[in-house]
Protein backbone atom coordinates (compact mmCIF):
# COMPACT_ATOMS: atom_id res chain seq x y z
CA UNK A 1 0.00 0.00 0.00
CA UNK A 2 1.43 3.78 -0.86
CA UNK A 3 1.36 6.30 1.18
CA UNK A 4 -0.28 9.25 0.10
CA UNK A 5 2.99 11.26 -0.79
CA UNK A 6 4.35 8.31 -2.54
CA UNK A 7 1.39 7.77 -4.27
CA UNK A 8 1.76 10.98 -5.46
CA UNK A 9 5.05 10.89 -6.93
CA UNK A 10 3.92 7.51 -8.38
CA UNK A 11 1.18 9.20 -10.40
CA UNK A 12 3.04 12.54 -11.06
CA UNK A 13 5.70 10.15 -12.81
CA UNK A 14 2.99 9.00 -15.09
CA UNK A 15 1.05 12.11 -15.27
CA UNK A 16 0.69 13.74 -18.89
CA UNK A 17 -0.34 17.30 -16.94
CA UNK A 18 0.40 19.59 -14.36
CA UNK A 19 -2.00 20.81 -12.83
CA UNK A 20 -1.67 24.45 -10.74
CA UNK A 21 -4.69 26.70 -8.97
CA UNK A 22 -3.18 30.14 -9.20
CA UNK A 23 -5.36 33.02 -6.98
CA UNK A 24 -5.32 36.64 -8.63
CA UNK A 25 -6.98 38.34 -6.09
CA UNK A 26 -8.76 37.43 -2.79
CA UNK A 27 -12.04 38.81 -0.52
CA UNK A 28 -10.51 38.37 2.95
CA UNK A 29 -13.68 38.35 4.14
CA UNK A 30 -17.09 36.75 2.79
CA UNK A 31 -19.84 35.99 4.17
CA UNK A 32 -20.12 32.05 4.60
CA UNK A 33 -23.85 31.70 3.48
CA UNK A 34 -22.77 32.92 0.11
CA UNK A 35 -19.95 29.57 -0.40
CA UNK A 36 -22.60 27.33 1.70
CA UNK A 37 -26.08 26.84 0.76
CA UNK A 38 -28.12 27.79 4.03
CA UNK A 39 -25.07 29.04 5.90
CA UNK A 40 -26.83 32.21 7.40
CA UNK A 41 -25.16 33.87 10.04
CA UNK A 42 -22.25 31.43 10.26
CA UNK A 43 -19.16 34.13 9.66
CA UNK A 44 -16.98 35.10 7.27
CA UNK A 45 -14.63 33.26 5.24
CA UNK A 46 -11.74 33.98 3.14
CA UNK A 47 -12.64 33.87 -0.51
CA UNK A 48 -9.61 33.72 -3.21
CA UNK A 49 -10.40 34.24 -6.92
CA UNK A 50 -8.50 31.80 -8.75
CA UNK A 51 -8.19 30.37 -12.01
CA UNK A 52 -6.65 26.80 -13.06
CA UNK A 53 -3.53 26.43 -15.77
CA UNK A 54 -3.46 22.55 -16.97
CA UNK A 55 0.09 22.52 -18.71
CA UNK A 56 1.55 20.08 -20.78
CA UNK A 57 4.87 19.67 -22.53
CA UNK A 58 4.51 22.37 -25.09
CA UNK A 59 1.09 23.36 -24.38
CA UNK A 60 -0.96 24.66 -21.94
CA UNK A 61 -4.74 25.74 -21.06
CA UNK A 62 -6.63 27.34 -18.61
CA UNK A 63 -9.94 27.16 -16.78
CA UNK A 64 -11.96 30.68 -16.87
CA UNK A 65 -10.02 33.72 -16.98
CA UNK A 66 -10.66 36.00 -14.06
CA UNK A 67 -11.73 39.44 -14.42
CA UNK A 68 -9.79 42.58 -15.77
CA UNK A 69 -9.61 44.98 -13.10
CA UNK A 70 -9.11 47.79 -15.37
CA UNK A 71 -13.32 48.85 -16.01
CA UNK A 72 -14.60 47.52 -12.51
CA UNK A 73 -11.49 47.43 -9.99
CA UNK A 74 -12.02 50.63 -7.99
CA UNK A 75 -15.92 50.21 -8.14
CA UNK A 76 -15.34 46.03 -7.16
CA UNK A 77 -12.43 47.34 -4.88
CA UNK A 78 -15.16 49.90 -3.32
CA UNK A 79 -17.72 47.30 -2.67
CA UNK A 80 -16.84 43.95 -1.86
CA UNK A 81 -12.65 44.87 -0.48
CA UNK A 82 -11.16 42.86 -3.48
CA UNK A 83 -7.61 42.96 -2.53
CA UNK A 84 -4.23 41.76 -4.29
CA UNK A 85 -5.46 41.55 -8.00
CA UNK A 86 -2.80 41.06 -9.95
CA UNK A 87 -2.97 40.19 -13.88
CA UNK A 88 -2.25 37.22 -15.40
CA UNK A 89 1.02 37.77 -16.84
CA UNK A 90 2.04 38.45 -12.99
CA UNK A 91 0.11 35.34 -11.92
CA UNK A 92 1.52 32.80 -14.44
CA UNK A 93 4.72 34.00 -14.34
CA UNK A 94 4.90 32.49 -10.92
CA UNK A 95 4.75 29.14 -12.92
CA UNK A 96 6.88 30.03 -15.51
CA UNK A 97 4.29 30.80 -18.21
CA UNK A 98 3.13 34.14 -20.50
CA UNK A 99 -0.50 34.60 -21.31
CA UNK A 100 0.68 34.47 -24.60
CA UNK A 101 1.49 30.81 -24.11
CA UNK A 102 -2.02 29.67 -23.49
CA UNK A 103 -3.38 27.61 -26.62
CA UNK A 104 -7.06 26.75 -25.04
CA UNK A 105 -9.36 28.08 -22.16
CA UNK A 106 -12.05 26.30 -20.85
CA UNK A 107 -14.67 28.97 -19.62
CA UNK A 108 -17.17 27.21 -17.15
CA UNK A 109 -19.67 29.90 -16.73
CA UNK A 110 -20.45 33.56 -18.13
CA UNK A 111 -20.06 35.56 -14.99
CA UNK A 112 -17.32 38.07 -15.32
CA UNK A 113 -15.15 36.82 -12.61
CA UNK A 114 -14.49 33.66 -14.77
CA UNK A 115 -15.21 35.91 -18.18
CA UNK A 116 -13.75 38.67 -17.58
CA UNK A 117 -10.53 39.01 -19.06
CA UNK A 118 -10.31 37.41 -22.51
CA UNK A 119 -8.50 39.74 -23.95
CA UNK A 120 -5.43 39.18 -21.59
CA UNK A 121 -5.12 35.86 -23.63
CA UNK A 122 -4.22 37.26 -27.24
CA UNK A 123 -3.33 33.22 -28.45
CA UNK A 124 -5.91 31.44 -27.24
CA UNK A 125 -9.01 29.77 -28.31
CA UNK A 126 -12.21 29.75 -26.00
CA UNK A 127 -14.60 27.37 -25.32
CA UNK A 128 -17.99 27.69 -23.87
CA UNK A 129 -21.48 26.30 -23.99
CA UNK A 130 -23.70 27.82 -26.66
CA UNK A 131 -26.77 26.77 -23.97
CA UNK A 132 -25.02 29.50 -21.57
CA UNK A 133 -24.54 32.29 -24.05
CA UNK A 134 -28.44 31.51 -25.61
CA UNK A 135 -29.85 31.59 -22.03
CA UNK A 136 -27.94 35.33 -20.78
CA UNK A 137 -28.63 36.75 -24.09
CA UNK A 138 -32.53 36.05 -22.94
CA UNK A 139 -31.93 37.12 -19.44
CA UNK A 140 -30.78 40.33 -21.02
CA UNK A 141 -33.79 41.07 -22.13
CA UNK A 142 -35.67 40.97 -18.95
CA UNK A 143 -36.82 43.51 -17.11
CA UNK A 144 -34.95 45.39 -14.38
CA UNK A 145 -37.10 43.69 -12.17
CA UNK A 146 -35.89 40.47 -12.60
CA UNK A 147 -32.19 41.47 -13.19
CA UNK A 148 -31.26 39.01 -10.20
CA UNK A 149 -31.40 36.40 -12.95
CA UNK A 150 -28.46 38.80 -14.96
CA UNK A 151 -26.09 38.93 -11.87
CA UNK A 152 -22.68 38.48 -12.38
CA UNK A 153 -23.10 39.63 -16.47
CA UNK A 154 -20.84 42.20 -17.66
CA UNK A 155 -22.12 43.22 -21.34
CA UNK A 156 -19.01 43.99 -22.03
CA UNK A 157 -17.72 40.39 -22.17
CA UNK A 158 -20.56 39.77 -24.80
CA UNK A 159 -19.19 42.30 -26.90
CA UNK A 160 -15.93 41.12 -26.65
CA UNK A 161 -17.18 37.82 -27.28
CA UNK A 162 -18.28 38.84 -30.33
CA UNK A 163 -14.90 39.97 -31.06
CA UNK A 164 -13.31 36.30 -30.29
CA UNK A 165 -16.18 34.61 -32.51
CA UNK A 166 -15.54 36.75 -34.96
CA UNK A 167 -11.70 35.51 -35.07
CA UNK A 168 -12.79 31.97 -34.73
CA UNK A 169 -11.33 32.03 -31.32
CA UNK A 170 -14.70 31.24 -29.17
CA UNK A 171 -15.96 28.06 -29.98
CA UNK A 172 -19.94 27.66 -28.62
CA UNK A 173 -20.08 23.83 -27.54
CA UNK A 174 -23.05 21.84 -27.64
CA UNK A 175 -22.91 19.60 -24.78
CA UNK A 176 -19.99 17.78 -23.04
CA UNK A 177 -17.24 17.20 -25.09
CA UNK A 178 -14.71 14.00 -24.69
CA UNK A 179 -11.05 14.39 -25.31
CA UNK A 180 -11.26 17.71 -26.54
CA UNK A 181 -7.23 17.37 -26.02
CA UNK A 182 -5.82 14.42 -25.14
CA UNK A 183 -7.24 12.95 -21.59
CA UNK A 184 -9.21 16.63 -20.99
CA UNK A 185 -13.49 15.82 -20.81
CA UNK A 186 -15.52 19.12 -20.98
CA UNK A 187 -18.94 18.01 -18.92
CA UNK A 188 -22.06 19.92 -18.52
CA UNK A 189 -24.52 20.62 -15.33
CA UNK A 190 -26.77 22.20 -17.13
CA UNK A 191 -29.43 24.85 -14.80
CA UNK A 192 -27.03 24.38 -11.68
CA UNK A 193 -25.32 27.58 -10.85
CA UNK A 194 -25.94 29.01 -13.96
CA UNK A 195 -27.39 27.43 -17.47
CA UNK A 196 -24.90 25.28 -18.64
CA UNK A 197 -21.95 25.29 -16.13
CA UNK A 198 -19.02 23.43 -17.12
CA UNK A 199 -16.61 21.34 -15.23
CA UNK A 200 -13.30 19.64 -16.29
CA UNK A 201 -12.02 16.21 -16.10
CA UNK A 202 -8.26 15.79 -16.49
CA UNK A 203 -7.84 11.78 -17.04
CA UNK A 204 -4.16 12.66 -16.99
CA UNK A 205 -3.14 9.05 -17.48
CA UNK A 206 -4.31 9.72 -20.59
CA UNK A 207 -6.11 6.62 -20.16
CA UNK A 208 -9.93 6.15 -21.15
CA UNK A 209 -10.54 4.15 -17.79
CA UNK A 210 -8.52 6.14 -15.85
CA UNK A 211 -7.28 5.83 -12.01
CA UNK A 212 -5.80 9.43 -11.91
CA UNK A 213 -8.70 11.83 -12.64
CA UNK A 214 -8.60 15.53 -11.65
CA UNK A 215 -11.57 17.42 -11.60
CA UNK A 216 -11.66 21.17 -11.82
CA UNK A 217 -15.37 22.04 -10.92
CA UNK A 218 -15.30 25.84 -11.35
CA UNK A 219 -18.44 26.99 -9.31
CA UNK A 220 -20.19 23.96 -9.42
CA UNK A 221 -18.26 23.47 -6.03
CA UNK A 222 -16.60 26.77 -4.35
CA UNK A 223 -14.77 24.75 -1.14
CA UNK A 224 -14.71 21.65 0.85
CA UNK A 225 -17.72 21.80 2.38
CA UNK A 226 -19.86 21.31 -0.77
CA UNK A 227 -18.90 18.20 -1.37
CA UNK A 228 -18.42 16.98 2.24
CA UNK A 229 -20.42 19.63 4.18
CA UNK A 230 -22.43 18.72 7.36
CA UNK A 231 -25.49 19.31 8.86
CA UNK A 232 -25.87 20.29 12.04
CA UNK A 233 -29.50 20.13 12.96
CA UNK A 234 -29.55 16.36 11.37
CA UNK A 235 -26.55 15.65 12.88
CA UNK A 236 -25.25 14.50 9.59
CA UNK A 237 -21.62 14.69 8.41
CA UNK A 238 -20.26 13.69 4.70
CA UNK A 239 -23.01 15.14 2.52
CA UNK A 240 -23.08 17.49 -0.54
CA UNK A 241 -23.67 21.10 0.59
CA UNK A 242 -24.43 23.49 -2.70
CA UNK A 243 -22.55 26.58 -3.61
CA UNK A 244 -24.72 29.58 -1.75
CA UNK A 245 -25.69 30.89 -5.66
CA UNK A 246 -27.57 28.99 -8.34
CA UNK A 247 -29.24 30.16 -11.26
CA UNK A 248 -30.72 26.93 -11.78
CA UNK A 249 -31.55 24.18 -8.95
CA UNK A 250 -29.36 23.09 -5.88
CA UNK A 251 -30.94 19.75 -7.20
CA UNK A 252 -29.06 20.12 -10.16
CA UNK A 253 -25.62 21.66 -8.19
CA UNK A 254 -26.00 18.10 -5.78
CA UNK A 255 -26.46 15.71 -8.93
CA UNK A 256 -23.09 17.55 -10.69
CA UNK A 257 -21.20 16.92 -7.28
CA UNK A 258 -22.42 13.70 -7.50
CA UNK A 259 -21.44 13.41 -10.96
CA UNK A 260 -17.96 14.74 -10.11
CA UNK A 261 -17.41 12.00 -7.46
CA UNK A 262 -18.25 9.63 -9.58
CA UNK A 263 -16.05 10.57 -12.24
CA UNK A 264 -13.02 10.47 -9.79
CA UNK A 265 -14.32 7.32 -7.72
CA UNK A 266 -15.02 9.27 -4.75
CA UNK A 267 -11.95 10.26 -3.70
CA UNK A 268 -13.24 13.96 -2.74
CA UNK A 269 -9.96 14.97 -3.04
CA UNK A 270 -9.28 14.83 -6.50
CA UNK A 271 -12.16 17.29 -6.63
CA UNK A 272 -10.81 20.98 -6.88
CA UNK A 273 -12.62 23.91 -5.59
CA UNK A 274 -11.21 27.19 -7.41
CA UNK A 275 -12.68 29.20 -4.20
CA UNK A 276 -11.60 27.20 -1.70
CA UNK A 277 -8.25 28.67 0.49
CA UNK A 278 -7.73 25.51 2.31
CA UNK A 279 -6.08 23.73 -0.30
CA UNK A 280 -2.77 24.03 0.93
CA UNK A 281 -3.99 21.94 3.30
CA UNK A 282 -4.22 18.91 0.81
CA UNK A 283 -1.57 20.40 -1.68
CA UNK A 284 1.87 21.63 -1.91
CA UNK A 285 2.08 25.60 -2.45
CA UNK A 286 3.26 28.48 -1.29
CA UNK A 287 2.50 32.06 -1.20
CA UNK A 288 3.65 34.84 -3.29
CA UNK A 289 5.43 38.15 -2.76
CA UNK A 290 2.27 38.97 -4.27
CA UNK A 291 0.43 37.59 -1.06
CA UNK A 292 -1.35 35.77 -3.72
CA UNK A 293 -0.88 31.40 -3.30
CA UNK A 294 0.21 29.13 -5.90
CA UNK A 295 -0.89 25.56 -5.13
CA UNK A 296 0.00 22.47 -7.24
CA UNK A 297 -2.32 19.70 -7.88
CA UNK A 298 0.00 17.33 -9.57
CA UNK A 299 3.30 17.41 -11.88
CA UNK A 300 3.83 16.10 -14.91
CA UNK A 301 6.41 13.93 -16.01
CA UNK A 302 9.49 15.77 -16.01
CA UNK A 303 8.37 19.27 -15.09
CA UNK A 304 10.13 21.25 -12.41
CA UNK A 305 8.01 22.07 -9.33
CA UNK A 306 6.72 25.41 -9.20
CA UNK A 307 5.77 25.93 -5.68
CA UNK A 308 9.25 24.79 -4.16
CA UNK B 1 -48.64 41.84 -21.59
CA UNK B 2 -49.75 41.98 -25.21
CA UNK B 3 -46.27 40.47 -26.56
CA UNK B 4 -45.93 37.04 -28.15
CA UNK B 5 -43.64 35.90 -25.82
CA UNK B 6 -44.57 34.88 -22.41
CA UNK B 7 -40.98 36.26 -21.13
CA UNK B 8 -40.44 39.22 -22.57
CA UNK B 9 -42.21 41.97 -21.31
CA UNK B 10 -43.91 44.74 -23.27
CA UNK B 11 -42.16 48.14 -23.25
CA UNK B 12 -45.01 49.77 -21.41
CA UNK B 13 -45.42 46.86 -18.44
CA UNK B 14 -45.15 47.57 -14.96
CA UNK B 15 -42.06 45.44 -14.04
CA UNK B 16 -40.11 48.72 -15.87
CA UNK B 17 -41.21 51.07 -13.11
CA UNK B 18 -37.92 52.69 -10.95
CA UNK B 19 -36.09 50.10 -8.57
CA UNK B 20 -37.17 51.18 -4.86
CA UNK B 21 -33.20 51.61 -3.73
CA UNK B 22 -33.69 54.23 -6.52
CA UNK B 23 -36.44 56.12 -6.09
CA UNK B 24 -35.63 60.29 -4.95
CA UNK B 25 -36.10 59.33 -1.45
CA UNK B 26 -33.59 56.31 -1.25
CA UNK B 27 -31.52 58.62 -2.96
CA UNK B 28 -31.53 60.93 -0.68
CA UNK B 29 -30.63 58.83 1.69
CA UNK B 30 -27.83 57.75 0.55
CA UNK B 31 -25.96 60.92 0.83
CA UNK B 32 -27.36 62.70 -2.80
CA UNK B 33 -28.30 65.96 -0.70
CA UNK B 34 -29.65 67.89 -3.59
CA UNK B 35 -33.47 66.84 -4.32
CA UNK B 36 -33.06 67.91 -7.84
CA UNK B 37 -30.48 65.68 -8.77
CA UNK B 38 -31.88 62.54 -6.76
CA UNK B 39 -34.77 62.94 -8.35
CA UNK B 40 -32.81 62.97 -11.71
CA UNK B 41 -30.95 60.20 -11.05
CA UNK B 42 -34.25 58.59 -9.70
CA UNK B 43 -35.38 59.23 -13.18
CA UNK B 44 -32.21 58.30 -15.12
CA UNK B 45 -31.59 54.92 -13.61
CA UNK B 46 -34.62 53.50 -16.09
CA UNK B 47 -32.27 54.86 -18.98
CA UNK B 48 -29.40 53.64 -17.99
CA UNK B 49 -30.65 50.13 -17.39
CA UNK B 50 -32.31 49.75 -20.37
CA UNK B 51 -29.29 51.40 -22.38
CA UNK B 52 -27.72 48.65 -20.56
CA UNK B 53 -29.83 45.81 -21.52
CA UNK B 54 -30.07 46.80 -24.81
CA UNK B 55 -26.15 46.88 -25.35
CA UNK B 56 -26.13 42.92 -23.99
CA UNK B 57 -28.93 42.12 -26.02
CA UNK B 58 -28.07 43.39 -29.19
CA UNK B 59 -24.22 42.19 -28.22
CA UNK B 60 -25.80 39.00 -27.52
CA UNK B 61 -27.34 38.84 -30.93
CA UNK B 62 -24.53 39.35 -32.99
CA UNK B 63 -22.58 36.77 -30.54
CA UNK B 64 -25.36 34.38 -31.40
CA UNK B 65 -24.87 34.60 -35.28
CA UNK B 66 -20.94 34.72 -35.01
CA UNK B 67 -21.09 31.23 -32.94
CA UNK B 68 -24.07 29.70 -34.98
CA UNK B 69 -26.12 29.77 -31.81
CA UNK B 70 -28.92 31.71 -32.86
CA UNK B 71 -32.43 30.68 -32.58
CA UNK B 72 -34.54 32.52 -35.22
CA UNK B 73 -37.55 33.01 -33.13
CA UNK B 74 -35.74 34.01 -30.01
CA UNK B 75 -33.89 36.43 -31.73
CA UNK B 76 -36.61 38.21 -33.48
CA UNK B 77 -38.12 38.21 -29.73
CA UNK B 78 -34.94 39.41 -28.45
CA UNK B 79 -34.74 42.49 -31.11
CA UNK B 80 -37.95 43.20 -31.19
CA UNK B 81 -37.70 43.83 -27.32
CA UNK B 82 -34.58 45.59 -28.10
CA UNK B 83 -36.46 48.07 -30.59
CA UNK B 84 -39.66 48.38 -28.18
CA UNK B 85 -37.07 49.25 -25.05
CA UNK B 86 -35.34 51.98 -27.00
CA UNK B 87 -38.20 53.63 -28.41
CA UNK B 88 -39.83 53.76 -24.93
CA UNK B 89 -36.81 55.41 -23.71
CA UNK B 90 -36.40 57.92 -26.01
CA UNK B 91 -39.86 59.01 -24.84
CA UNK B 92 -38.86 58.65 -21.29
CA UNK B 93 -35.15 60.59 -22.18
CA UNK B 94 -37.41 63.42 -22.51
CA UNK B 95 -40.33 63.06 -20.12
CA UNK B 96 -38.45 64.45 -16.78
CA UNK B 97 -36.70 67.81 -15.67
CA UNK B 98 -32.86 67.96 -16.01
CA UNK B 99 -30.98 70.24 -13.72
CA UNK B 100 -28.59 72.34 -14.92
CA UNK B 101 -25.64 69.98 -13.32
CA UNK B 102 -26.78 66.88 -15.14
CA UNK B 103 -27.32 68.35 -18.31
CA UNK B 104 -23.82 66.81 -19.54
CA UNK B 105 -24.99 63.33 -17.94
CA UNK B 106 -28.08 63.69 -19.78
CA UNK B 107 -26.69 64.44 -23.15
CA UNK B 108 -24.32 61.82 -23.22
CA UNK B 109 -27.62 58.99 -22.24
CA UNK B 110 -29.19 60.78 -25.49
CA UNK B 111 -26.16 60.40 -27.13
CA UNK B 112 -25.85 56.64 -26.23
CA UNK B 113 -29.89 55.75 -27.32
CA UNK B 114 -29.39 57.52 -30.72
CA UNK B 115 -25.95 55.03 -31.18
CA UNK B 116 -28.44 52.49 -30.25
CA UNK B 117 -30.97 52.84 -32.53
CA UNK B 118 -28.40 53.07 -35.57
CA UNK B 119 -27.01 49.81 -34.29
CA UNK B 120 -30.52 48.10 -34.15
CA UNK B 121 -31.43 49.37 -37.87
CA UNK B 122 -28.54 47.91 -38.92
CA UNK B 123 -29.33 44.37 -36.91
CA UNK B 124 -32.41 44.83 -38.68
CA UNK B 125 -30.73 43.70 -41.36
CA UNK B 126 -29.07 40.54 -40.19
CA UNK B 127 -28.15 38.64 -43.69
CA UNK B 128 -25.43 41.99 -43.71
CA UNK B 129 -24.04 40.93 -40.23
CA UNK B 130 -23.16 37.28 -40.29
CA UNK B 131 -19.70 37.04 -42.35
CA UNK B 132 -17.60 37.74 -39.78
CA UNK B 133 -15.29 40.05 -42.34
CA UNK B 134 -18.51 42.17 -43.01
CA UNK B 135 -17.80 46.33 -42.50
CA UNK B 136 -21.12 46.15 -41.77
CA UNK B 137 -20.73 43.79 -39.10
CA UNK B 138 -17.72 45.94 -38.17
CA UNK B 139 -19.32 49.04 -37.80
CA UNK B 140 -21.80 47.65 -35.78
CA UNK B 141 -19.42 46.30 -33.02
CA UNK B 142 -17.49 49.37 -32.96
CA UNK B 143 -20.98 51.42 -32.16
CA UNK B 144 -21.69 48.79 -29.32
CA UNK B 145 -18.49 49.17 -28.16
CA UNK B 146 -18.66 52.70 -28.07
CA UNK B 147 -22.34 52.39 -26.12
CA UNK B 148 -20.61 50.37 -23.35
CA UNK B 149 -17.49 52.70 -23.26
CA UNK B 150 -20.17 55.25 -22.60
CA UNK B 151 -22.22 53.72 -20.05
CA UNK B 152 -19.04 53.13 -18.14
CA UNK B 153 -18.06 57.09 -18.73
CA UNK B 154 -21.86 57.74 -17.43
CA UNK B 155 -22.27 55.19 -14.63
CA UNK B 156 -23.16 56.32 -11.22
CA UNK B 157 -22.75 53.22 -8.94
CA UNK B 158 -23.95 54.96 -5.32
CA UNK B 159 -27.61 55.42 -7.49
CA UNK B 160 -27.60 52.11 -9.26
CA UNK B 161 -26.24 53.23 -12.74
CA UNK B 162 -23.67 50.62 -12.98
CA UNK B 163 -22.78 48.95 -16.15
CA UNK B 164 -22.48 45.46 -14.19
CA UNK B 165 -24.99 44.33 -11.68
CA UNK B 166 -22.76 43.21 -8.20
CA UNK B 167 -25.85 42.80 -6.43
CA UNK B 168 -25.85 38.68 -6.36
CA UNK B 169 -22.70 37.82 -7.92
CA UNK B 170 -19.97 35.48 -7.09
CA UNK B 171 -18.97 38.09 -5.01
CA UNK B 172 -22.20 39.28 -2.80
CA UNK B 173 -21.34 40.23 0.41
CA UNK B 174 -21.10 42.98 2.04
CA UNK B 175 -18.07 43.20 4.50
CA UNK B 176 -18.53 43.36 8.00
CA UNK B 177 -19.09 46.62 9.22
CA UNK B 178 -19.09 48.15 5.55
CA UNK B 179 -21.60 50.12 3.94
CA UNK B 180 -20.56 50.01 0.44
CA UNK B 181 -23.30 52.32 -1.02
CA UNK B 182 -23.01 55.09 1.14
CA UNK B 183 -18.93 55.09 1.81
Amino acid sequence: MLSPVEKNAFEDAMSLYSIYVLEYGYVPEYDKGGVIYGAHNEGYIKLPYCYAVIKGRDWAAMVDVGYNDRDYGKYLGDLFNVQQWRPPHVVLGEIGLKPEDIRAVFITHAHFDHFGNVEAFPNATFYIQKRELQEWVWAMSLPDRMRWIMCGIDTGDILRGVQLAREKRLIALDGPVENIFPGIDLHVAYDSHTWACMWVAVRNDGQQSSKDVWVLAGDLVYQFENIYGSNKQLKIDDLYVPVGLATGSQINLIMATEAMMKTVEYESRRIIPIHEARLEQAFPSRITKDKLRVTEICKAKGDTAAVA
Amino acid sequence: MSRASPTIHAAACSVWDVPAESTPEALSAKGYRVDAHAAYLAAARPIYDGLKRCVGQLGGVLLLMQTKGLDRTRADDVLRSARDQLRELEERSLAFPVPSGAQPHHDELRRLLGLLGTVYRRLERTADLIDPASAELNDAVAALFACHGGLLAAAEPRAGLSPVDFTAACCTCRQPGRDAVAS
